[in-house]
């Protein structure tokens, strides 16, 4: 008995040692603007002013890394927004990102253990960092290099933007809304870590990958506009609608040879065995003419010689640059039949038969399951707002 | 002329015992759920579509309103006909999948409504101008939460008393997400409070 006395008060005592307390510091200012000078390991509140949840407040706390090297200071900052204006939320602490994930990203029913981490050389400071998309902005100073104390002494600017609470209702409204009803925005899409391998037609061969990118996401969730990247970095809008649609789609990329159709082997959206959507998008590699692609050796400037079209008519090919331009239909031979007046330049015929089948997944994955965010609609919506950023980019992998 | 109207009333008696006893025959179980599948079908449909909201999601509204539609007619018909095993089976397994249905029309109907508010991206004055909307959401959410329950409740009985027709009608492993009571009191303070802060 006494033994087991002896343990609980070890365990006790070690617990208590190991834990260390934030302590609260005083954040001075009236408004939006708070400052406050955190030692280590500290925090404050600052009061929001609202009519409504009172006791609502922005917490930061200040916490130093346990690792410090000479030249180098860092620490952790955390900013919660915390609503407790009702007994249903009184629990309610949500971290606010400050890693520029936008405020929405960071509402969860349990805060995310996420911590944002900054490493501050002299360089950066003052670090100026806009937490939750420019809900909070965060100012952080610390004493220079020089001065005698190098030790984390950091002066912090808060500022709130007025509808902070407000735009945390909305937010929460959607995402609980959503969630609620079962819309399938949710999961959607996913991101497939694969380094993008950039192709062009003369690399169409079996097994060639292709990165398909996620140019956006319609919030309706029934379009979904993909780009093509070939090996030198063009890009070709396609563009895929009705993605839910029943009937496989099947549309043209603008750029080269490439038609891109969805499809399912029953031909609806499938799920896999997690209840996961799964859409498989279909690319098919069609060659050009080969006589048409082929660079022939150096001809003479202006030269002319003639050839035959995709469409089997009589055509001119000229040399420019020191090459044969592709094969141009004899004008007014009626040949293609209806094209009478027979000029342009000729159509590439395009072979019939398939070279590659690709198929690229596309299948959602559950809250919380894609990197950096916690959910898929607050992704989904912060990739519509920011279209170019890497992380909204998602690239199909994977062949089958 | 007596014994011509004995044997008359006597000939159309046969007739009309045969065909009750013919028409008997002819209601089965099967053929019954022959003409609900031929309903489903005809909307591009089949019950577990409608247990995956992503179906539900692609389907249009007046799908959903002509399959209702379709079925409630043919369970009129059914109840009208003889009392027997079968019609009971058929009956019981059309009140399910019309429960199924009724679900699937306030999910559709919720969609809609998320789908307003979301277009709004992060322009608040959408949603705060349009509160009422927001609290017929919240409502409509708990019509879906009922729904569902009955739904799953009502698919739990027909197992229980016939699990081979369940398996035969496709719908024995189907089963709608409940909402928790928790998730619904939340939202509901959420558009209480909206209504303060907007």
């Amino acid at each position: 008995m006494k033994k087991m006395l002896l343990l609980i008060a070890l365990i006790c005592f070690l617990s208590f040692v190991h834990s260390e307390e934030l302590k609260e510091i005083t954040c001075s200012g009236s408004g939006n603007n708070y400052s406050g000078v955190f030692a280590s390991n500290s925090y404050c509140d600052i009061p929001l002013a609202q009519g409504y949840l009172n006791e609502s407040k922005i917490r930061v706390e200040f916490e130093e890394n346990d690792y410090q090297s000479q030249d180098e200071f860092s620490f952790d900052i955390r900013v919660y927004l915390m609503v407790s204006g009702t007994d249903l939320f009184g629990k309610d602490k949500i971290q606010l990102d400050c890693s520029s994930i936008p405020f929405k990203e960071t509402l969860s029913i349990s805060p995310a253990d996420f911590h944002p981490w900054f490493s501050l050389s002299d360089e950066v400071i003052p670090y100026s960092k806009n937490c939750a998309d420019d809900l909070v902005e965060l100012n952080i100073k610390r004493p220079s290099k020089n001065q005698v104390s190098f030790k984390p002494e950091s002066n912090i600017q808060v500022k709130i933007v007025n509808d902070l609470i407000t735009k945390y209702f909305v937010a929460k409204f959607k995402y609980l809304g959503k969630a609620l009803s079962g819309n399938p925005s949710y999961d959607f899409f996913v991101i497939v870590d694969e380094t993008p391998k950039k192709i062009g037609p003369e690399e169409m061969i079996p097994g060639t990958k292709i990165k398909l990118t996620l140019e956006s996401l319609k919030s309706e969730a029934k379009k979904a506009e993909f780009k093509l990247i070939d090996s030198k970095d063009q890009t070709a809008p396609c563009l895929i609608e009705s993605v839910l649609g029943k009937e496989p789609g099947f549309v043209s990329c603008e750029w080269g040879l490439i038609k891109i159709s969805w499809k399912s082997s029953t031909g609806l959206p499938e799920e896999d065995e997690s209840g996961k959507l799964k859409l498989y998008f279909n690319l098919e590699f069609k060659p050009e003419d080969s006589k048409v692609v082929e660079e022939t050796p150096s001809c003479e400037e202006g030269a002319t010689r003639d050839c035959t079209t995709s469409e089997n008519c009589s055509g001119i090919q000229t040399c420019e640059n020191k090459k044969w331009s592709s094969c141009v239909d004899v004008p007014g031979d009626n040949c293609p039949a209806g094209n009478g007046n027979g000029s342009g330049e000729q159509e590439i015929e395009l072979n019939d038969s398939v070279l590659i089948y690709y198929y690229g997944d596309i299948f959602g994955l559950g809250k919380g399951q894609v990197k950096g965010f916690e959910s898929r609609d607050f992704f989904q919506e912060y990739c519509e707002l920011n279209p170019n950023i890497d992380r909204c980019k998602i690239v199909l992998g994977g062949t089958k | 002329m007596n014994k011509l109207y004995v044997i008359a009333g006597a000939a159309i008696l046969v007739i009309a015992l045969y065909a009750v006893f013919f028409a008997q025959k002819e209601f089965s179980f099967d053929s019954g759920l022959a003409e609900i599948n031929l309903i489903w079908e005809k909307q591009g449909l089949k019950p577990a579509d409608l247990v995956n909201p992503l179906m539900v999601y692609a389907t249009e509204q007046s799908n959903l309103a002509e399959l209702k539609s379709g079925l409630t007619s043919y369970r009129n018909s059914v109840q009208a006909m003889p009392e027997s095993d079968d019609r009971e089976k058929i009956d019981l397994l059309l009140e399910t999948e019309l429960s199924l249905v009724d679900n699937a029309l306030l999910q559709k109907k919720n969609f809609d409504l998320i789908d307003f508010f979301d277009s709004s991206g992060y322009d608040y004055s959408v949603l705060c101008n349009s509160i009422s909307k927001a609290e017929s959401l919240q409502e409509s959410l708990v019509l879906q939460k009922n729904s569902a329950e009955s739904f799953n409740e009502k698919l739990m009985a027909f197992l229980e008393s016939y699990p081979a027709e369940a398996e035969k009608a496709g719908i024995g492993s189907l089963n709608l997400e409940v909402n928790s009571d928790e998730k619904l009191s939340e939202f509901e303070s959420i558009v209480s409070a909206l209504k303060v802060v907007c």
